[in-house]
């Protein structure tokens, strides 16, 4: 069986955005037998990494599926949309670093899942470096 | 390129991914055994005890029994149990034919005979209460009139045991719903359906229009509170300290009052003349630890006690990045200060887990010294005040809350004083993003 071919892009191809300014993107799903796709996902989101327990927020989602709307073609682009928060800001620390992204997840037949991500910037903080105290 | 989702975990530099549906599964396996766990002893203990026993007291019926005769049962391991004869009248036909029926002391019906042994004198002392032709409060069993106990009384060990399999269901159960009501969903479907401010407390309402909804994940400032200040408008609130030396004292007590079980036994072994070695070996370094603790705690009264309090003050709240503020310190005591630094530092606070173990680790990323004295005394009624810039930094993470992840900034002020413990107060502060832009100009 072959993998399908998941296309993800931001319409704005900056990689830094400013809180409050609007993101949005389209995806669209190919497959060679299109009812292969049972539903994708689609989220903004941040999530931490460094040293301690991942965190994750979603700032938006939208999740489409044949269950809820039978005959749903994921050939066809589908376009999202959202403004983005004042907070919290990527952010490169030491210990603690905040990541946001666009995350698609596809769900295929036999729960398989597929997932795509598009990583942008919020804000512009400057790398943080620890200092002796 | 899109990425299959992972059925093992791994550990990517200091993350760790792995498959939620996999976790998932064997925390279903692990909530059923949980719950399996509680519903068998949980029905045990119903049926054998706490079914029998309330039906004692709210079943079944009084009457007046006349002991006919008893005996001591002897069991096996030089174990008895006494047995009593009893005549009596059904309540509900006085008049009726005397019935005859044994009764165990307590209650007969609930505890088989073999589940009471004790030793010999015991049980004369019970019989003794029941001697031949006495007439006593007995309560039969309307189902089963020749089933007649002589006291109504509750095995507590067994009710108390009722807790032991409610936790296993608690824990089972709560498990199993979260499985069943999580399965299938995606991290981003659940994080989005059950999202809160971290931080915020289940019941409590995120406050509209306020600064933590203009600005999510930043710690709401009327969590940390402020109250009025006498020099400039808002009074920090002190860390709270308070919780460490609450918990070494606490530590301190149950620590060494253990230690001081342990070592009356090893020295009365000693004075005995049969002193055990390994009991020595067992409680010297409890007794180390023991008597640093109660230094440690020495050390924290004296801080407290010793140096008056810390006001800190600021002319507006909450801050902003790239913000100029005025801050005020106010030192009270009498002391002699060799040294006082007053500094706005930003932390960054990261909670892991280790194991089983919750581990937290935190690294200091910005420090600004704002108020540097030296060589000063503060008499009493005659507090130190000092007041400077406070300036926040643009080029830098405002304040930030989740559940295992936080950047705080904060008011340090450490002090050095002559014949005393150094001190050292923090004062947390919230420090929004630049409004708009979060773009450092």
């Amino acid at each position: 069986m072959n993998a399908p071919a998941i296309t993800l892009t931001l319409h704005d191809s900056r990689r830094v955005y400013r809180p409050g300014e609007k993101l949005s993107g389209q995806y669209f799903i190919e497959t060679v037998d299109g009812a292969e796709t049972q539903a994708a996902e689609v989220s903004v989101l941040w999530h931490t990494e460094g040293k301690g327990d991942e965190d994750i927020a979603v700032h938006f989602f939208d999740r489409v599926s044949h269950d809820e709307r039978p005959g749903l073609d994921f050939r066809q682009p589908r376009v999202f949309s959202t403004v983005l928060p004042n907070s919290p800001l990527s952010y490169e620390g030491v210990l603690v670093k905040i990541r946001w992204c666009v995350r698609l997840r596809v769900f295929l037949s036999r729960g398989k899942q597929l997932v795509e991500e598009r990583a942008f910037q919020l804000g512009e903080v400057p790398p943080a470096r620890a200092v002796l105290p | 390129m899109a990425r299959p989702i992972r059925f093992y975990g791994k550990k990517r530099g200091d993350r760790r991914t792995g498959s939620n549906q996999l976790g998932r599964l064997w925390l279903g396996l692990f909530s059923g055994a949980c719950l399996l766990a509680g519903i068998v002893p949980l029905v045990y203990i119903l049926i054998e005890f706490a079914i029998p026993e309330w039906r004692v007291h709210h079943r079944f019926i009084h009457t007046t029994a006349r002991v006919v005769s008893t005996e001591i049962v002897e069991w096996q391991d030089d174990k008895f149990s006494p047995e009593i004869l009893l005549e009596y009248h059904l309540a509900t036909r006085p008049d009726g034919d005397l019935l005859t029926a044994r009764s165990d002391y307590e209650i007969v019906a609930v505890h088989s005979r073999s589940q009471q042994h004790w030793e010999r004198p015991y049980v004369e002392e019970i019989l003794a209460q029941f001697p031949v032709g006495s007439e006593h409060d007995s309560w039969y069993d309307p189902r089963h009139p020749d089933t007649i106990v002589l006291m109504q009384a509750y095995t507590w060990s067994a009710w108390l045991m009722l807790l032991l399999p409610v936790a296993f269901i608690t824990i089972g159960g709560g498990g199993l719903i979260f499985v069943v009501l999580t399965w299938g969903k995606s991290t981003e479907r659940l994080s989005a359906g059950s999202q809160r401010p971290s931080g915020l407390d289940l019941f409590q309402t995120p406050s509209r229009g306020g600064p933590a909804a203009q600005f999510p994940f930043v710690p709401d400032p009327d969590e940390l509170g402020d109250s009025p200040g006498t020099l400039l408008a808002h009074r920090l609130p002190p860390a709270k300290a308070e919780w460490r030396l609450f918990a070494a004292v606490a530590f301190c007590l149950f620590w060494n009052s253990l230690v001081a079980f342990f070592l009356t036994s090893a020295i009365q072994d000693i004075r005995d003349g049969d002193p055990d070695w390994w009991m020595i070996a067992f409680v010297t370094p409890c007794l180390i630890i023991g008597l640093g603790s109660i230094a440690y705690v020495g050390r924290l009264l004296l801080i407290a006690g010793g140096v008056g309090p810390t006001i800190v003050e600021v002319s507006d709240y909450p801050l902003t990045l790239g913000g100029e503020y005025e801050l005020a310190l106010t030192q009270t005591g009498r002391l002699h200060i060799e040294s006082l630094d007053v500094r706005l530092v930003c932390e960054e606070m990261a909670t892991f887990h280790q194991g089983t173990n919750s581990r937290a680790t935190v690294r200091r990323v910005y420090e600004q010294l704002l108020i540097s004295r030296q060589n000063f005394e503060i008499h009493h009624g005659l507090p130190f005040e000092a007041r400077a810039r406070l300036p926040v930094p643009a080029a830098a993470m405002h304040s930030f809350q989740a559940t295992h992840n936080r950047v705080e900034w904060k008011i340090v002020v450490r002090g050095a004083v002559q014949r005393w413990p150094d001190f050292e107060r923090g004062f947390p502060l919230v420090v929004c993003p630049a409004s708009g832009s979060g773009v450092p100009t």
